[in-house]
């Protein structure tokens, strides 16, 4: 039976998957996309819109799948696979560009002096062994001197010195100085995004002050006590804002006689002061017991030689 | 009626001193150039052998508006001059050296009336006309100060004696009237106050209670018991220069100074604390109050504190005294006086007095020298005798009333619990009429004497109002009598609420009279009515808990009419 | 009204102590009635227990004073004493000084005790020391700090200064304002 006729009657109820463009269509397959740079035809599009834009869709997707079937193509148990190109559009972000970081101290210094930034090698090379090494991390350059069979000692070394401790110790140490640069290079970054133009420098630091104020009051009650017991320091700023505690109008006056007597007593206690030294308050005043008895006795006083004086 | 046989006495006298006022006066027209009007003389005709060794200090004069001269012409002489054209001030020039030759004229005339008044006693005194009256009133036609007097002393003549030396046809009310209206125009009274003043005493004395008020009183000073003593504070301060004695049998601490060559109030001593400066009539309500060591005292309105380290003084440092006074400015002051004073037992508080059993109560005296109109003192502050009206009286009165049920309420009721009330008025309204309201309303408390051997005695009733037997055991202290300030004083004692509310109530029910004390019917439970009545709540609150729905209210009452007490149960059914 | 913390305490006891000197103990613990210390309205007054005790009745705005007001601390935290003081100060005193009559009046006026102005004075009185002023017949009338030592007040012409004013009796008509 030839099924031609037929075939050519349904093809003919078909739409042919040629399709002719007067400029070809932009595709990036790689996102199944076509983009048709055709102007559109006016004209038909204000008569019969539905259809129009029905056949140009059909014939911009007929152009797309004859391009996606155009590629190589492998079999494979799930069928022939096409693999597809990368995409030749590109995309805009979905963010803004970050903004530049602040630059840290060395930058600065650097951008100043106009010293060029220098990569540095990762490998150093070592004149003994004739190889290159790491300059860090495991069997490092750096780790050199701690890792000497034999170490000359300074002259005036004491009898203790330990050439290894002091050459780990200075290498930590290093590192901490790095640690802490970092550190402020960031705290210096994010000072200057919080304040960026609002406040200059006076301001800044009075800003601080306060800040640091607050916490040094906050830590100062911290205690158990609420910093009752704690050492006070000379001219040290009355604490705000810290209710005061004080005893009861109505507690026994035993009690409040007693606290008293030993502020008395303490107050005693500390520096005897030059105008209370004339006065102890014993019963007895030794210099006028001592004038009035050397005048009774009518005897002239003798100074240290046994002189008598004249008055 | 002693006053008023006083008053007869110094009659002759009284004359006499006219007589020569009128000579005065002629002398002053005689060389009056500036029409000024002679300085007004002084009633002194009514002051008696009493009055002069209480007064020791010359009376000062009181200084008039000047008027104008002329006017005296129409001089008011029983002739028919009354009528004369009122002289103005245009064609005053002019007409002067005429006038003045007429009243010299007129003088002798006088004179010679007077001369014959005094021997004949005839009436020789007519009142002035309606008319006359009127004009004097809205000031078209002034009056002068010699005239006021002279009129003012004939009303007060023919008050004494109504019936001999009246005119016919003229009735007392007219007399009172015309005197009243003097009064207020030549001591600078409103017309209130005048007629307030004058209804406290009989004529004569009214009269010497206002001239008395024109007088300063004499400066007094009180020893601070607590730093010295009188005698040594009296030699010190005769060393200073004063001039002083003791001021009476009846104060151990006061003394009167004369004068002075340094000022009073700024010496060492004063300074130091030896002495308050204090009017003597400030003594009394704390002699009254007699406040004992170790006890617990309230001066409800302190300020400026005399009276309060007085009692601080005769507690000897004990105790505690509260100091209380509502304007807070002036407790400045009275602290500055308690410091000074070296009184240590003294709290000074800042409340109005009215708070105070609220604050604390449980005193053992308490002395009330309530805020008032100040009408025993107006020789001080002068201002009183214009500026009071009857509405400041009301308030005042409602003010004192309140103070003084606050004041009872702090005693812890005992043998001993007193309150004294005092006040620098003489009003009736502000002092009897006060305790008596106390008294009412507190049945409890009764009135002692208060321990001060002179003064008057208080009113027992006063014009239709009668205050009872009892009111005479408070004082009053006159300028004119005493020679201190206006001053009243009453000491009530404060019983146990119970006991005595019933003794007071049987005492109140033989002496009811006048409007004072509610008829006060006796109160008792009336058991059959409380039985029906309890049993009806009873029945309401068993339905009520079982849920049925009362009868509405006025069935209830209906039935209730109709049932009596023992058929109620039947109409339970 | 409030007991004083230590701090005031301090301030006020040494403040006392430099006239009373060792005395104070017998303000503190008195033998007839037991008395304290008390702030109110940053004025220190000398009180009786049962004084105080009632007095607390008393709301705290309503309260103008109580017993005796020995002075008032300043805002700086100061303390300072009041003539109202001088009572106690006067019993206690360990160094008096007498005033003769002449010299009275300008003490009371607020100046300082001058040479021929002085009557009597404690034998034996360190220079700036607390001394309470008296007249010459036992009159308190105020205190104030020695200038020179007893033995050095000798050598001084008329007109030098031997006591520095601090309070006197006059400032209950000067200061009536400000003093209470």
């Amino acid at each position: 039976m030839d099924v031609s006729d037929l075939l050519r009657a349904g093809a003919s109820k078909q739409k042919s998957i040629q399709v002719e463009k007067g400029i070809p269509l932009d595709i990036d397959i790689a996102y199944l996309t076509a983009t048709d740079p055709n102007p559109m035809d006016e004209e038909e599009y204000k008569n019969e819109r539905e259809e129009y834009l029905h056949s140009m869709a059909r014939e911009n997707a007929q152009l797309l799948i004859n391009h996606l079937f155009s590629l190589p193509v492998t079999s494979s148990p799930d069928g022939p696979i096409a693999q597809l190109p990368p995409p030749t559009t590109s995309l805009p972000r979905a963010k803004p560009l970050p903004k530049p970081k602040p630059p840290t101290r060395w930058e600065k210094f650097a951008a100043a002096k106009g010293i060029q930034k220098k990569r540095r090698e990762n490998k150093v090379w070592d004149e003994e062994k004739q190889v290159f090494r790491d300059r860090w991390g495991r069997g490092g350059k750096n780790k050199e001197l701690e890792e000497q069979w034999l170490v000359e000692v300074p002259q005036n070394a004491p009898m203790d010195y330990d050439p290894v401790k002091e050459a780990r110790d200075a290498k930590t140490k290093r590192i901490a100085k790095n640690e802490g640069q970092r550190l402020k290079n960031i705290q210096r970054a994010a000072r200057a995004k919080s304040s960026t133009s609002q406040l200059n420098p006076g301001q800044e630091r009075e800003k601080l002050k306060v800040q640091l104020d607050r916490d040094l009051a906050q830590t100062r009650v911290s205690t158990a006590s609420m910093g009752k017991f704690d050492k006070k320091f000379e001219g040290e700023a009355k604490l705000r804002g810290v209710k005061r505690q004080f005893d009861p109008n109505e507690k026994s006056v035993e009690a409040e006689k007693a606290t008293s007597l030993a502020i008395m007593s303490k107050l005693d206690t500390g520096r005897p002061s030059k105008r209370s030294k004339g006065d102890n308050d014993d019963v007895l005043n030794v210099r006028k017991a001592i004038r009035h008895e050397s005048r009774k006795g009518g005897q002239p006083r003798r100074d240290s030689q046994g002189r008598v004086k004249r008055k | 009626m002693h006053k008023k046989s006083l008053f007869d006495d110094s009659e002759e006298e009284g004359q006499g001193e006219y007589d020569e006022g009128g000579e005065a006066d002629e002398f002053d027209i005689d060389g009056d150039d500036n029409f000024e009007r002679p300085e007004a003389q002084d009633m002194d005709f009514l002051s008696s052998d009493e009055e002069a060794d209480s007064l020791p200090t010359k009376p000062t004069k009181p200084t008039k508006k000047p008027r104008f001269a002329a006017s005296s012409s129409d001089d008011d002489d029983d002739d028919e001059e009354a009528e004369e054209e009122p002289t103005t001030a245009r064609n005053i020039e002019a007409r002067s050296r005429a006038l003045e030759a007429k009243a010299i004229a007129e003088r002798a005339a006088d004179m010679a009336e007077a001369a014959a008044a005094g021997a004949g006693e005839e009436t020789m005194f007519a009142l002035p006309s309606a008319e006359q009256q009127e004009a004097e009133a809205s000031g078209s036609a002034p009056v002068d100060v010699n005239e006021l007097q002279l009129r003012m002393r004939e009303c007060v003549k023919v008050l004494g004696d109504f019936k001999k030396f009246a005119a016919p046809n003229r009735s007392r009310s007219e007399y009172v009237q015309q005197l009243l209206a003097d009064i207020a125009s030549y001591y600078g009274y409103n017309a209130f106050l005048a007629e307030k003043l004058f209804d406290l005493f009989p004529v004569a004395e009214a009269i010497e209670f206002f001239e008395s008020n024109e007088l300063p009183r004499p400066v007094t000073i009180r020893t601070n018991t607590l730093r010295t003593r009188r005698r040594e504070l009296a030699q010190a301060l005769i060393n200073r220069g004063v001039n002083l004695e003791p001021i009476g049998k009846w104060s151990k601490v006061g003394l009167q100074v004369f004068e002075s060559s340094v000022p009073i109030g700024a010496t060492p001593e004063y300074l130091a604390g030896h002495y308050m400066l204090q009017a003597a009539s400030s003594f009394l309500p704390v002699i009254a109050l007699d406040p004992q060591p170790g006890e617990r005292v309230l001066d409800m309105a302190s300020a400026p504190g005399g009276k309060t380290t007085y009692i601080s003084a005769l507690m000897q440092n004990t105790g505690v005294v509260f100091a209380n006074d509502a304007n807070k400015e002036r407790t400045k002051g009275l602290t500055a006086n308690v410091h000074r004073l070296g009184c240590r037992n003294v709290v000074v508080c800042n409340y109005d007095g009215r708070e105070f059993p609220k604050v604390m109560g449980g005193f053992d005296r308490v002395l009330l020298d309530a805020p008032c109109s100040g009408t025993g003192v107006i020789s001080k502050d002068a201002s009183v005798k214009q500026n009071k009206s009857a509405r400041d009286f009301t308030l005042l009165s409602h003010l004192q009333k309140q103070l003084i049920l606050c004041a009872i309420d702090s005693v812890t009721p005992s043998s001993s619990a007193t309150v004294v009330y005092s006040t620098c008025s003489v009003t009736v309204d502000e002092n009897e009429s006060v305790i008596a309201y106390a008294l009412r309303k507190r049945p409890h408390v009764r009135l002692v004497d208060t321990g001060l051997e002179f003064g008057r005695e208080g009113f027992k009733a006063f014009r239709g109002k009668t205050f009872g037997e009892e009111m005479g055991k408070t004082r009053r202290f006159y300028p004119h009598v005493n020679n201190m300030d206006g001053f009243f004083v009453a000491k009530l004692r404060v019983g146990k609420p119970g006991k005595r509310a019933e003794q007071a109530r049987e005492e109140s029910e033989d002496e009811q009279g006048g409007d004072v004390g509610l008829p006060l019917e006796k109160m008792a439970f009336d058991d059959e009515a409380d039985a029906e009545l309890i049993r009806e709540s009873k029945r309401k609150y068993l339905l009520k808990h079982k849920g049925i729905k009362l009868r509405p209210k006025a069935k209830v009452d209906a039935a209730l009419c109709k049932t009596n007490g023992k058929d109620a149960e039947s109409d339970e059914e | 009204m409030r007991p004083l913390t230590e701090e005031e305490s301090k301030a006020v006891f040494s403040k006392l102590a430099n006239y009373v000197g060792k005395n104070l103990v017998h303000l503190i613990d008195r033998s007839d009635t037991p008395h304290c210390f008390r702030l109110h309205r940053d004025r220190v007054y000398y009180v009786s227990e049962s004084l105080m005790r009632l007095a607390v009745s008393v709301a705290r705005p309503n309260l103008v004073s109580l017993g005796t007001c020995l002075g008032k601390f300043s805002k700086s935290g100061k303390f300072r004493l009041h003539i109202t003081a001088l009572d106690v100060l006067g019993q206690y005193a360990k160094h008096k000084v007498w005033i003769k009559p002449n010299g009275e009046m300008p003490f009371l006026y607020g100046n300082h005790v001058v040479k021929a102005h002085l009557g009597r004075i404690t034998e034996d009185t360190p220079e700036h020391q607390g001394v309470v002023v008296y007249s010459m017949n036992d009159t308190p009338l105020g205190f104030g700090v020695t200038a020179r030592s007893t033995l050095d007040t000798r050598k001084l012409d008329p007109t030098a200064i031997v006591v520095f004013h601090q309070a006197d009796v006059g400032e209950y008509l000067r200061d009536e304002d400000t003093l209470f």
